[in-house]
């Protein structure tokens, strides 16, 4: 499809995206940038028919990696019946002791979930990770839609294109669903925290109250609001955009300054909703998604209808002796890093550097995945002005409430460089809108 | 079995007054197989908001909140307890005892723990309960009590390179070659007759059953120990955690009294 209508407004969009404080920020040698998010006006598209595929595998896999999480926190029937090891669980850095025996409101552990896909060449889709702690990024083609149509109204009158402002009303339903009684809010760290755009436009699309944990206070087993008059509110559900660690300084970080002490204690008495739940990160580990597909089949008992991207668990010896012979082919990451850190190419490494990196393969173990490189299709992009192809993948909102809810649309974040296929906006790229064609 | 009374007090002064002062209080013991607790009370001070509650190691909590100014905390707990009614507490479920299988900041190995490890060579058949004797006594033989020597954040590790410290330090070190050997070990705090302040001591899992060690006195815990709380270090198990705002200093003085 040809939109030259719409190609015509790149700046004006990427203007406007500016003007409203479309940032994200980074911390680079200690200081704080805010940085803009580069809009590229082609959209991906997706047909009504390979989005319902879509859809209907990621329902499937947000809800057993809901019901793993609970398992692990109560019962941990899995581990128990050896399809996922002890350690994979209980020495990975997302699982917290802390949330043992908890049960969140409604049961719900992963409410908003941002799961990355690629698509191969093949056409075949994979799943690259789950992010299930605070994903972020569904702001980025919410507002870019909105300034589209307003720099382009005919094309959106020319195509079938579903509405994907409705995002708003979905978190809203979400975050309902699992309120225990009071208002809602939006907890950010603050105006320098690196997705402050998307906590403060969330907000103002869902009508939830915006905070600072400063703002918030646990008294007698219950927690409110204090407005800047001093008046105080009941709160029954808290979207919090701040990570485990520093939500509670008495459950977790001693040392955080911008959590709320004691918020765990009553989230725990089932006094408050805390989305998403702490302790869901044990769920989207690296070394845990090798075993989702496990997962789907033992909740479920189905067979996944997303893949996995072929991936190997050195952990197991088979696929040691795997990673080893076919180590130039693969991808190796560190579990425990994230944003597109801790990545290798077997294939981009000096012969020293591999054989270090063999040796620590060999004394830990678990600490790594290993995955075929996929060879994903290149979508196009403007670049000064010329059409070239790009690698890009999509990061999929799958909401939960009484059922899964898969947003027709999602971010495409692309590398701007032709050589790289790390797609993440800390490492400098940029993002298209997502279009799912209604028909 | 032994009917014990018990009165465990905290006074904290602060040398300027504190405002928006959170706590968590670890310091209630709770009836379990081995002990069961009467007349339970406490007082704590200030107490403009106070609550109960259970933390996932299923410790129970004092915690709460005062807002306004003051420049004295205090806590008293008082009770009676009759000990020693089972030489173990049951675990019904091994895949929730596996938590206590991994290492912590705390307890994690160095070179001094992993050399120290290798004076122990059991055969196949040794029980978890005989390994652990067996650590607890030749720790018992190799390190020498002395206070002041480490603090509350000394690590197990730093802690055997200096072959001396207090019953947390013995702890840490037994739990950390416990779980070296796959036992799934737990830090336990309590009070003991004659001791005057807190106590620190071991559980470790076997076959279903917890069994208490005390390495600093050598012994298995049996009628004089009253348990408060246990988790995977001294870190879960703070019978006070607090953060306010105000810049002072703090003086503390605890004092626990067990008469039989």
């Amino acid at each position: 499809m040809v939109n030259m209508d719409l190609y015509n407004q790149t700046e004006t969009v990427n203007e406007l995206l500016a003007r409203y404080g479309v940032k994200f920020g980074i911390y680079k040698d200690q200081t704080f940038k805010e940085q803009l998010f580069p809009f590229d006006t082609i959209p991906r598209i997706i047909t009504n028919q390979e989005f319902l595929y879509l859809e209907k595998g990621l329902k499937q896999r947000v809800l057993a990696l809901n019901y793993f999480i609970n398992d692990i926190y109560s019962e941990k029937k899995i581990v128990k019946d050896n399809v996922v090891p002890e350690e994979f669980v209980y020495a990975s850095s997302g699982y917290l002791p802390r949330c043992e025996g908890v049960c969140p409101p409604k049961g719900i552990y992963a409410h908003i979930s941002g799961i990355d896909l690629v698509q191969g060449k093949d056409g075949e889709w994979y799943i690259l990770e789950d992010n299930l702690r605070v994903p972020s990024g569904a702001s980025y083609p919410m507002i870019a839609r909105e300034f589209c149509r307003r720099s382009s109204p005919k094309t959106f009158k020319k195509h079938h294109i579903d509405d994907n402002r409705n995002y708003a009303d979905m978190l809203r339903k979400t975050m309902d669903y699992v309120n225990t009684g009071g208002h809602t809010v939006i907890l950010t760290p603050g105006r320098y925290n690196a997705a402050y755009f998307e906590h403060s436009y969330l907000a103002e699309k869902t009508g939830a109250h915006l905070v600072t944990g400063s703002e918030l206070t646990v008294e007698n087993d219950h927690l409110y609001y204090i407005d800047y008059t001093g008046k105080k509110e009941p709160v029954g559900a808290v979207y919090r955009r701040i990570s485990d660690e520093y939500l509670d300084p008495m459950s977790f970080n001693e040392e955080s300054v911008i959590g709320i002490p004691h918020i765990y204690d009553i989230f725990r008495k089932g006094n408050v909703a805390l989305l998403n739940a702490p302790g869901n990160g044990v769920a989207d580990d690296k070394g845990i998604y090798y075993f989702v597909p496990k997962m789907i089949r033992y909740y479920l008992d189905e067979e996944p209808v997303l893949k996995n991207a072929p991936t190997y668990v050195p952990y197991y010896k088979d696929d040691m002796a795997y990673v080893l012979e076919h180590f130039d082919n693969l991808v190796l990451k560190d579990v425990a890093e994230a944003g597109g850190y801790g990545v290798v190419f077997g294939n981009s490494m000096s012969k020293e550097q591999k054989a270090d990196f063999i040796q620590l393969l060999k004394k830990e173990p678990r600490r790594f995945i290993a995955q075929e490189v996929i060879d994903f299709v290149d979508i196009d992009i403007f670049d000064e002005g010329k059409v070239v192809p790009r690698k890009a993948d999509l990061r999929a909102f799958v909401l939960m409430a009484d059922e899964p809810m898969v947003w027709r649309s999602g971010l495409t974040r692309f590398s701007r460089n032709p050589k790289s296929f790390i797609v993440n906006s800390s490492q400098g790229g940029g993002f298209k809108d997502t279009w799912v064609l209604s028909q | 079995m032994k009917a014990l009374q018990f009165h465990y007090s905290m006074r904290i002064r602060f040398a300027s007054p504190v405002r928006e002062h959170h706590f968590t209080l670890r310091c209630l013991p709770g009836s379990d197989e081995r002990q069961r607790i009467q007349n339970l009370s406490y007082t704590v001070f200030p107490n403009e908001f106070v609550s109960l509650a259970q933390d996932s190691f299923e410790n129970e909590c004092i915690y709460g909140y005062s807002k306004g100014e003051h420049d004295r905390f205090e806590v008293d707990v008082r009770g009676n307890v009759t000990t020693g009614l089972s030489d173990s507490i049951s675990a019904p479920r091994e895949e929730r005892a596996a938590i206590f299988k991994y290492q912590t900041w705390l307890t994690k190995p160095g070179e001094h723990l992993l050399a120290y490890r290798k004076k122990f060579d059991f055969p196949a058949a040794v029980s978890s309960y005989d390994k652990a004797y067996r650590i607890m006594e030749q720790l018992h033989g190799d390190f020498t009590y002395e206070a002041g020597a480490t603090n509350v954040l000394t690590t197990a590790e730093e802690a055997l390179a200096l072959r001396k410290g207090v019953c947390q330090d013995y702890a840490h070190i037994m739990i950390s070659l416990c779980r070296m050997f796959l036992i799934p070990a737990r830090y336990v705090v309590g009070m003991l007759e004659g001791e005057g302040a807190s106590h620190a001591w071991v559980e470790i899992y076997d076959s279903g059953r917890w069994y208490a060690f005390d390495p600093t006195n050598f012994l298995t815990v049996k009628n004089d120990h009253i348990k408060i709380s246990n988790g995977r270090d001294y870190k879960d198990c703070m019978i006070n955690q607090g953060v306010f705002c105000g810049q002072t200093t703090q003086t503390q003085e605890v004092s626990v009294v067990v008469l039989s």
